[in-house]
């Protein structure tokens, strides 16, 4: 095994173990305890107040948190941490959120006074919001933010959170895609995460499961399409490591690999839940949960439909001239 | 082996040119050095046998079918054959890595299987792997040399996915084997000089035991080939019928009974290799297809359409590199091949059907080429293992679910 390999698969480990460790829904206490492991700063520089390696490690801990369903909150302070580290922004205010000393919520705005509703919001300290051009960090007021009510767990609240131009932040000039293609690559991972761990469970589920004197998975209209899935989320998995890995500044392919990461993730959670039956629709066992985390995250940081929109520019030549 | 002398085919080995100034594969350099001996090469090569790059689309592998094999005949004739195969059994003894740069260019001259496809792609590995040295010496070089011409003789009329319910027979009678069968759906069959049958030998104790694999002479007199005429009006594969055809003792290819063995290795092996070829192919359609079509007049549903396949592509391209990166470690690709062979053939099939609605649509794409297309791709969801049994082997071993 080559060392990045192994680096790789000691990142892997520990994630899979900090998160276990702290599953559950309590946000803050994931986040503290990946950011006191280094786990939320890979691919900054150490010198820049990260825990160094490469973008990739970062997101195999994505990957580990939607393997244990961990609260997506993480990826705000992961993504955070990304966007940080992608700017001329001194070392301490980095260190602060790698550590995960200061919590942080992430959102893509289209221009400087933002109305912005967050998935996975929790009571976060600053608010970083990406523009086209830029990177503004506010604190956030906590006034400013509505609760909009549970749309998963009590504990996972979404939140409209109300910027004024008159914010007491910092900004910084930068490009916001390849900040928006980290944070899709970011949601991109868990996804693959979370649907391979319920594919997993879909398997063991429909392998013990019997109907008509037999195992449900030996009738190929089950096993078919959880073999499709399989398909789709080994091909996805193998397009967002091959583009994590040559990221090399070049944000689209990351952007690309995201995607199908999003639309795989979410297919196999429609589908498991079918599989499962009437598990699947039963409020007290896990696929929902997993198909509802997926769901957002297939509209975060940016709405689905506008990600499709941008694709069709950045995969079809003359596109959007042609329109 | 047989009593179709090899060696007539072959006049000696592989043929090289001595005074070619341009280096054999053996002795092209590494990284960007060998590409650009590899571009060298087939443009001296093109040039040689007056090959026009062919389109992206519509160029199936009987179109300029002598040309073609013009072509491959003159890259063995100057060390370019079998890239990845060991310079002992005539070929080049380069890395899959090399073996993908080397596609890459052939596939930017429209051309993305070797003129004896079933030879390279399944025979070659097979002989690689299960091969006595003496067989692997004798028959290599003049497949490799596309001298040689393969076909494989699996599928049945009774035998196509389950292919372990195959009823050819085969025993030694008076020192050789005589084999009596049917095979069908066999593909380059009406010119192949031999094939690579499986043939059962022992008792049907289990469906998978008591197969072996036969290396048959198709130029004897016990041996009648009836071309069967495809959807496409192409005759690429024919009916083989095996009445008292014979083949030498010694032409077994493993032990005897461990047909089903070699059957496995060589069809998991084409899948990865062949899958290099079909995706750089398919990369090149979609390219293909986005520069043909006049997007302005085309709704967003069919750019989303577009969009999707492009990824899908982009995902096969990954894959099938991680796993040529796994092949040449040494290690087992595992479920990843049947994997990838389902989303290649689903993707081909919708790329297709949507460059087939968009040519008749009007809409700039060449309606006869993606017609061939379309109906072309319909068989890769049947051939090389259906989907289906893809699909099964994945479930069982790649997602652990029980057997029926």
């Amino acid at each position: 095994m080559s060392s990045e390999a192994a680096l790789a698969d000691d990142t892997v480990k520990l994630a899979y173990a900090v998160l276990s460790a702290n599953a559950g829904d309590d946000a803050a206490a994931q986040i503290a305890a990946l950011g006191e492991t280094g786990l939320i700063g890979l691919g900054i520089e150490e010198s820049r107040g990260g825990s160094g390696g490469s973008i990739a490690l970062a997101f195999l801990v994505a990957e580990q948190a939607g393997r244990t369903l961990a609260h997506p909150a993480v990826l705000h302070q992961m993504g955070a941490a990304l966007i940080l580290g992608g700017v001329d922004a001194p070392a301490d205010d980095v260190a602060d959120v790698v550590r995960g000393q200061r919590t942080v919520l992430t959102a893509l705005a289209t221009s400087s006074a933002v109305d912005v509703t967050i998935p996975f919001a929790y009571s976060a300290e600053r608010l970083f919001i990406v523009t086209p051009n830029s990177l503004r960090i506010s604190d956030v007021q906590r006034d400013a933010m509505s609760g909009e009510g549970s749309w998963r767990h009590p504990d996972w609240a979404e939140h409209r959170v109300r910027v004024t131009a008159q914010h007491h932040g910092r900004e910084w000039q930068c490009k916001g895609e390849p900040q928006k293609a980290a944070l899709s690559a970011l949601a991109g991972f868990y996804a693959l995460g979370a649907a391979s761990a319920l594919l997993r469970d879909t398997a063991t589920y429909t392998g013990h499961r019997e109907q008509f004197g037999a195992p449900i998975a030996t009738f190929q209209a089950v096993s078919h399409p959880l073999a499709s899935c399989w398909i789709a989320l080994h091909h996805a998995r193998e397009l967002n490591i091959a583009s994590a890995e040559h990221v090399a500044g070049d944000w689209t392919d990351l952007y690309v690999a995201a995607h199908a990461a999003l639309t795989t993730g979410l297919h196999t959670a429609e589908t498991c839940l079918h599989a499962m039956g009437g598990i699947g629709f039963t409020w007290d066992a896990d696929p929902h949960r997993y198909l509802k985390t997926v769901l957002r995250l297939n509209n975060w940081p940016e709405p689905a439909i506008n990600r499709r929109r941008q694709l069709r520019t950045l995969l079809i030549h003359d596109y959007a001239q042609a329109r | 082996v047989g009593d179709n002398s090899i060696t007539q085919l072959t006049a000696g080995g592989p043929r090289r040119s001595p005074d070619s100034a341009l280096p054999t594969a053996a002795q092209a350099g590494t990284g960007d050095a060998f590409a650009a001996a590899a571009r060298a090469v087939l443009d001296a090569v093109a040039s040689e046998v007056g090959w026009i790059k062919r389109p992206a689309v519509g160029n199936g592998d009987n179109v300029q079918r002598d040309q073609r094999r013009a072509f491959d005949r003159a890259l063995a004739r100057r060390g370019w054959a079998g890239l990845a195969v060991p310079v002992d059994y005539g070929g080049a003894g380069r890395t899959l890595t090399e073996l993908a740069t080397f596609s890459a260019e052939l596939a930017a001259l429209g051309i993305s299987t070797p003129y004896n496809r079933v030879g390279v792609g399944i025979v070659a590995p097979a002989l690689l792997l299960f091969g006595t040295e003496s067989q692997k010496r004798q028959l290599l070089p003049p497949l490799l040399a596309t001298d040689c011409i393969w076909c494989q003789g699996f599928s049945e009329p009774e035998a196509g996915s389950d292919l372990a319910a195959l009823r050819t027979s085969a025993a030694i009678e008076g020192g050789q084997w005589t084999i009596n069968g049917r095979k069908i759906w066999t593909t380059l069959a009406s010119e192949a000089d031999y094939c690579l049958a499986l043939a059962r030998t022992g008792r049907e104790q289990s469906k998978h035991q008591g197969i072996t694999a036969l290396l048959v002479p198709m130029r004897q007199s016990g041996v009648q080939v009836t071309p069967i005429t495809q959807l496409d009006g192409e005759r690429d594969f024919a009916e083989v019928t095996f009445d008292a055809a014979h083949a030498k003792r010694d032409a077994v290819l493993g032990e005897v009974g461990q047909g089903w063995s070699v059957a496995m290795a060589a069809l998991s092996y084409e899948r990865s290799l062949h899958l290099l070829q079909r995706q750089l192919r398919l990369s090149r359609m979609v390219d293909e297809l986005h520069r043909s079509v006049r997007w302005s007049e085309v709704n967003d549903r069919a750019a989303d359409d577009m969009v999707e396949i492009a990824i899908a592509v982009r995902s096969l391209k990954s894959s099938v590199h991680a796993q040529l990166t796994t092949l040449q470690e040494g290690r087992n690709v595992g479920v990843n091949a049947n994997s990838s062979k389902v989303l290649w053939s689903e993707t081909y099939q919708s790329l297709a059907r949507l460059g087939v609605e968009l040519a008749l649509s009007g809409a700039g794409p060449d309606v006869d080429g993606w017609l061939a297309e379309y109906y072309s791709s319909l068989a890769t969801s049947i051939y090389a293992g259906t989907n289906e049994i893809q699909r099964t082997i994945i479930a069982e071993r790649g997602l652990g679910l029980p057997r029926r």
